[in-house]
């Protein structure tokens, strides 16, 4: 098979080896989208846990679909979300934990948890975390650099995420801000802005401190600039605001290319 | 600088989500720039491969390159966001490709290395987005990742002589795109092309 394989010409081979080494990533480039992915797992993680405790109060059993977690994984994600994406995740039993984590991790680390899901159901348990909740399975630390600014600052940082694990005031309040951000993104890619920035109204005035303050501002440029058919010169400003206060945001590339920048 | 094969480790158990990121990251971020992944969806991008990664890692636990197992999600994620891309272009007809598809940036790189390996990676692109989806996956497999011809088989999903077959294709398809690109340049009286 081989002896009749045509070779590649000199040009050819040429261009291969002059353009090989040019499309790597930087190590900026690859720590802003390792940060991007733990929030995107976080906020699927937060708002299949919403979903599930939803279900809880209307006196249904206690499991979330997976599709909760997808759908909140896509609004989190830019329009382009690929379908092998976009499709179910059962994370949820992973995830979950980790919405937990990353609140604790902020400027400190968050625990990568290697362990497989095993299925779709989020146990109860994880919904409200005990010790028990947290899995015996010991977690993979993985640093992170500092949130930015714009992220508030626990009260009471974490030294280590399980202790934030087991607290659960701010599980519970993660998974309400994750749930209405999801929401909004969710009325967002259904075309609808206007209702996408009612709820991110509401999320201000429900968290003014909120730990998804970042990823809301730029929801809400994003919005705007959809709202009309070219971005108009109040949208520009926002999101010019938003780029000079957020340069390195892993979201900064949705708004520059939301807003016409 | 060769990339790829040489740099897959071997993993006696099978590895995490954070190994796979350290270890492979710069691999997924540069394949789907080679597969057509446009600048400004590549962080979405590769966040979803790594997701994809994440869901599959029990796919993994048998095979001995991860990179094998990681090109073919990177294929898929690529695929997809070349078909979104397509669709937004054809709604913003007016916006130039070259201005959303920009080679990325090393800052330590002197202002003239950076032009000549923008311009070297650019005259790539552009070359590989003459080929075909199959044709130009199979390129980067080999001649850009390295991988033997059963690993990039493996990797596309082909049996190995539908891989010889396509192969030869992509190559032949390549060197025709050059052959055209020089003619064309040659012709607008180009200079330094080598």
């Amino acid at each position: 098979m081989s002896d009749s394989m045509i070779e590649l010409s000199g040009g050819a081979r040429a261009i291969l080896d002059a353009g090989r080494d040019g499309d790597g990533a930087g190590d900026l480039e690859r720590a802003r989208v390792r940060r991007a992915l733990l929030a995107k797992i976080a906020i699927a993680g937060g708002a299949t846990l919403a979903a599930s405790s939803t279900a809880a109060a209307s006196g249904t059993a206690g499991s979330a679909a997976s599709g909760a977690v997808a759908g909140s994984v896509a609004a989190t994600g830019s329009a382009a979300i690929g379908p092998s994406a976009a499709a179910a995740f059962p994370l949820a039993k992973i995830l979950v934990p980790l919405a937990i984590m990353i609140v604790g991790g902020v400027g400190g680390t968050v625990a990568w948890r290697a362990q497989q899901p095993a299925s779709t159901t989020v146990p109860a348990a994880i919904v409200e975390p005990t010790a028990a909740a947290v899995p015996a399975v010991a977690p993979v630390i993985m640093p992170i650099e500092p949130a930015t600014p714009a992220v508030a600052p626990r009260p009471a940082p974490a030294h280590h995420a399980h202790v934030v694990a087991r607290t659960e005031a701010p599980t519970n309040r993660l998974a309400e801000e994750t749930a209405l951000l999801a929401a909004s993104n969710a009325q967002l890619r259904g075309g609808d802005a206007t209702r996408a920035l009612k709820l991110l109204d509401d999320y201000d005035r429900r968290y003014p401190a909120g730990v998804l303050r970042e990823e809301v501002l730029a929801t809400r440029v994003i919005a705007r600039c959809q709202l009309g058919l070219t971005p108009d010169a109040s949208s520009r400003h926002a999101a010019d605001t938003f780029l000079r206060r957020h340069p390195a945001s892993p979201l900064a590339s949705r708004v520059r290319s939301s807003c016409g920048h | 600088m060769l990339v790829g094969r040489s740099k897959a480790p071997q993993y006696a158990q099978p590895p995490g989500l954070p190994e796979i990121y350290a270890q492979h990251a710069d691999f997924v971020f540069r394949n789907l720039r080679r597969l057509g992944v446009i600048e400004s969806a590549i962080d979405d991008a590769v966040q979803d491969v790594f997701l994809v990664v994440h869901r599959r890692l029990g796919d993994f636990e048998a095979r001995a390159q991860v990179t094998t197992w990681l090109f073919g999600i990177v294929l898929r994620v690529a695929q997809s966001y070349r078909r979104s891309a397509m669709r937004r272009r054809a709604r913003l007809s007016d916006t130039p490709a070259s201005e959303i598809d920009e080679v990325p940036v090393a800052t330590s790189e002197s202002p003239i290395d950076l032009l000549e390996r923008r311009e070297a990676t650019t005259l790539l692109h552009r070359l590989l987005d003459e080929l075909d989806d199959d044709k130009r996956a199979m390129l980067v497999c080999i001649e850009l990742e390295q991988m033997t011809v059963p690993e990039a088989a493996e990797s596309l999903g082909l049996n190995l002589n539908t891989a010889y077959g396509r192969l030869r294709a992509a190559r032949a398809a390549f060197n025709d795109a050059v052959a055209r690109t020089q003619k064309q340049m040659a012709e607008r009286g180009a200079r330094d092309f080598q």
